[in-house]
């Protein structure tokens, strides 16, 4: 860990962030993916969302390549991410390789184990317990808050309250027991991640 | 998307949802499809919102089916359209050639994915010939509109109906499973109410008119041919007024990039941001319409060029209407990706050095 | 009434005077609708008497100007050149789907397919039953001759078992071919459709009973009730290689043994 480079922002210098985020279907995956890029685009950035589809999401998993950027937006695979947003263990295994040198890692350790996390070659290994800390606020679906808001604190790449207005936008239709929770959980991602 | 998005918001849509919206926004009001990967989006958002907008959604039993309610409902005199991925436009070429035969206008998106076969459900763009030589039985073209981005999906879907009412043809737009699944930021409140051109052909019944007969069989040859010709007459308009292109970079390029949809859209990057510095410069030619083909355009820049690098998700198709246009005026090399794969930036960049450094 | 040639020119030839009234007695005409023209069709062909029913149908409902017509591939394929009403002309077996798309963008309109045994009930079959599944409201007017006459005398799913044709040379063999497709039947299983009825041309009382179900099936659709079939047990002399009243008899005694005649669903009566 090296807390002194946690508020640099992971962009590169054409201010062009490119991430994975990845789990189990239900884990949340695709929300997150969402609110990161309503977010950036609420901040006037570009954005691309392309998601894993059709026979690929079989077996339950689920994945979408993020990209963020102050100009055009080319390619929307990403090959190498400036960041992942790891769920499982499955995605992990999958995609820890595409990691680019000095990228930021986010994992769900209350499911994923990395032993050996230097061979990644990560600026930083952002473990946080987010299940565990879903289910403590009392519902363990916000675990992919925990997540985003460990992920937009660690990142830099948003800033922290248009995600948080991003998030009661997006459950806005929703019942107080299912947008409070999630409140709750995105705030517990930004502290852990500046204890971290 | 979010359909109760307040006029004048960018929203983040997919390109399977921005046909949906375009199509409803250009006054689509009867759609059948049959769910395939990777278009379903596009099905789902139709059957969802159209009903509440005025419109008729059917689940067809078949791709077959789906094409030729498009044809009655088009016949009835609607703006109509369906929308299905590589195998189930096949399907759908016998229903394409009659709606041709009968001068009926509907959109018909295809969101390619790689063949042949059931092949995968990856992006591709094997289609081409499919799409710009016809696809089905007689002497025919469609206009092909190929998006590159998910705003340009939703511009052309619109601007499809238009085109379809304005020459009485199905047109195509040939998109690709990336294209189709991609989220990006889109506006559509600049598209204008949608002015459906009158048609006194369709069916509706008889008061006050003589009646009016929709069929596609001529039997006399010369009642065929005269047809055919008219079709002819009509193509030829369409390929002097409705060529649509792109040229990117610098208007002293020394090497040409061509390329359309997805694959343009990487190319595009080497031009503008490119990953390292070559050694000559570089434009993207960029065909929207796919036919008619921008050949005029394409010979002009050819003149000025040292060499044509085509970049396709194909083993190469669009590569014979280059070199129909360049007709020798300069050599035409051909990277050629296929089976779902994109080519990348870097493969791209490669392949130039390799042949132009 | 349109000029020319009324009806088949019965009691035309008369060199007697007649008074005014007496001239304007008409005993038979051709319907509004039935254009004057030669028909492509052979002696003793059904078609010729069920396009007639149609016209005279439809005037008699008054909804020639409501009707839209979709035309089959096969022998019907001019059905609109003799029938004065909108119509279009649907690939090989895809009526169905067509007539779908019409009427669901004109409800107010009557809608009908006009289709052979080959178009309806081999090539044409998932369109078929997936229509009368939906309850499509539109009306299907099955001519059934056991024959794909316009290809020129092919086996179709309807073909009798034994029944010789270009393509079953010794008589059509159930161990290779199946046996005759009975549509009606099998739209019975569906829950939606509520009118199916099996009849023919041959004899005049047939022929007022076929009109009967035609015109309840036009009615069905009018009041919104659903989806309606009536299938016409129809002569092929031609292409069953006999004289027209020897296919008249052929049907009477013959085909509908494996075709009963009779109305097999009725929803509405039921009701």
């Amino acid at each position: 860990m090296q807390p002194n480079e946690q508020a640099a922002p992971a962009a590169t210098t054409d201010q062009e962030h490119r991430l994975i985020i990845a789990g189990f279907g239900g884990q949340g995956v695709l929300t997150i993916a969402k609110l990161l890029c309503t977010t950036a685009m609420s901040e006037g950035k570009n954005v691309t969302y392309l998601p894993s589809y059709g026979a690929e999401v079989r077996g339950g998993t689920a994945n979408c390549q993020v990209v963020v950027s102050s100009g055009v937006i080319y390619s929307p695979l990403v090959e190498q991410a400036d960041s992942l947003i790891i769920l499982n263990q499955l995605s992990c295994d999958r995609f820890v390789v595409r990691l680019k040198p000095g990228g930021l890692l986010v994992l769900n350790s209350s499911a994923v184990a990395l032993d050996d996390a230097s061979q990644t070659g990560a600026r930083q290994v952002l473990r946080l317990p987010a299940a565990d800390t879903a289910a403590r606020i009392g519902n363990v679906k916000v675990t992919n808050s925990v997540m985003l808001g460990a992920f937009v604190r660690a990142s830099g790449l948003v800033a922290e309250e248009d995600c948080l207005a991003a998030l009661r936008e997006h459950w806005s239709r929703r019942r107080a027991e299912v947008i409070d929770p999630n409140v709750t959980a995105f705030r517990r991602g930004v502290e852990l991640a500046a204890e971290a | 998307m979010d359909s109760e998005q307040p006029e004048g918001k960018v929203a983040l849509v997919s390109g399977n949802e921005a046909a949906g919206e375009a199509a409803i926004r250009a006054g689509c009001r009867f759609y059948a499809g049959y769910p395939i990967t990777p278009q379903n989006e596009l099905t789902a958002y139709i059957a969802d919102q159209l009903p509440l907008r005025g419109g008729v959604f059917i689940q067809a039993e078949s791709e077959l089916a789906a094409i030729n309610m498009v044809f009655g409902a088009s016949a009835a005199g609607t703006r109509a359209m369906t929308s299905s991925s590589s195998p189930g436009i096949s399907l759908k070429q016998e229903g394409i050639s009659y709606m041709v035969g009968c001068e009926l206008p509907a959109v018909i998106i295809n969101v390619q994915r790689a063949g042949p076969g059931l092949g995968n459900i990856s992006p591709a763009q094997g289609d081409y010939y499919q799409a710009t030589r016809g696809g089905g039985h007689g002497d025919y073209r469609c206009i092909s509109l190929a998006p590159f981005s998910v705003q340009e999906v939703c511009d052309l879907t619109y601007l499809a109906f238009d085109l379809a009412d304005a020459y009485r043809t199905p047109v195509i737009l040939l998109a690709d499973g990336m294209i189709g699944q991609m989220m990006e930021p889109v506006r559509f409140d600049h598209l204008p109410a949608p002015s459906p051109t009158p048609r006194p052909w369709a069916l509706t019944g008889t008061p006050g008119r003589k009646r009016n007969v929709i069929k596609s069989l001529r039997l006399p040859p010369e009642e065929l041919e005269a047809f055919n010709l008219k079709l002819q007459d009509v193509y030829a308009t369409i390929e002097q007024r409705e060529v649509r292109l792109e040229v990117t970079g610098p208007d002293d390029a020394e090497v040409l990039l061509a390329a359309y949809g997805t694959s343009a859209r990487i190319c595009r990057q080497i031009v503008e941001r490119p990953l390292r510095q070559l050694p000559f410069k570089v434009a993207l030619f960029r065909p929207i319409t796919l036919w008619p083909f921008p050949t005029a355009k394409l010979a002009e820049l050819a003149e000025k060029a040292r060499g044509i690098l085509v970049v396709e998700m194909s083993a190469g198709q669009m590569v014979d209407d280059v070199r129909m246009a360049v007709a020798g005026r300069c050599p035409i090399e051909l990277l050629a990706r296929m089976g779902g794969n994109i080519p990348s930036a870097a493969e791209i960049t490669e392949k130039l050095i390799t042949l132009f450094a | 009434m349109r000029s020319g040639n009324a009806g088949n020119g019965m009691g035309k030839k008369t060199t007697t005077k007649r008074t005014e009234s007496e001239v304007k007695r008409v005993l038979y005409e051709r319907p509004r609708a039935l254009l004057d023209v030669h028909t492509h069709y052979c002696a003793g062909c059904g078609h010729g008497t069920m396009h007639r029913l149609l016209a005279e149908v439809l005037e008699e409902l008054g909804v020639l100007e409501q009707a839209i017509g979709v035309a089959p591939v096969g022998c019907a394929v001019l059905a609109y050149d003799y029938v004065d009403i909108d119509w279009t002309e649907a690939a090989h077996g895809r009526a169905p789907a067509v007539a779908t798309g019409l009427k669901r963008v004109h409800p107010d309109k009557v809608v009908f397919t006009y289709q052979g045994d080959g178009d309806l009930a081999s090539i044409g079959m998932a369109e078929t039953i997936h229509a009368a599944n939906r309850g499509e409201n539109i009306t299907v007017i099955f001519i059934n001759n056991a024959i794909y006459g316009m290809t020129q005398g092919q086996m179709a799913p309807t073909t009798l078992i034994g029944q010789k044709t270009k393509t079953t040379p010794r008589g059509r063999d159930p161990e290779t071919t199946g046996y005759p497709l009975k549509v009606c039947e099998l739209l019975d299983q569906l829950v939606a459709p509520v009118l199916l009825a099996r009849t023919t041309v041959v004899t005049p009382k047939h022929v007022r009973q076929t009109k009967a179900l035609l015109k309840k099936a036009f009615q069905c659709q009018m009041e919104n009730v659903g989806y309606s079939l009536i299938e016409v047990l129809s002569p092929c002399p031609t292409y069953w290689h006999m004289t027209p009243m020897e296919a008249y008899h052929f049907i009477e005694q013959t085909v509908t043994d494996s075709f009963p005649l009779g109305v097999i669903r009725d929803v509405k009566d039921r009701a």
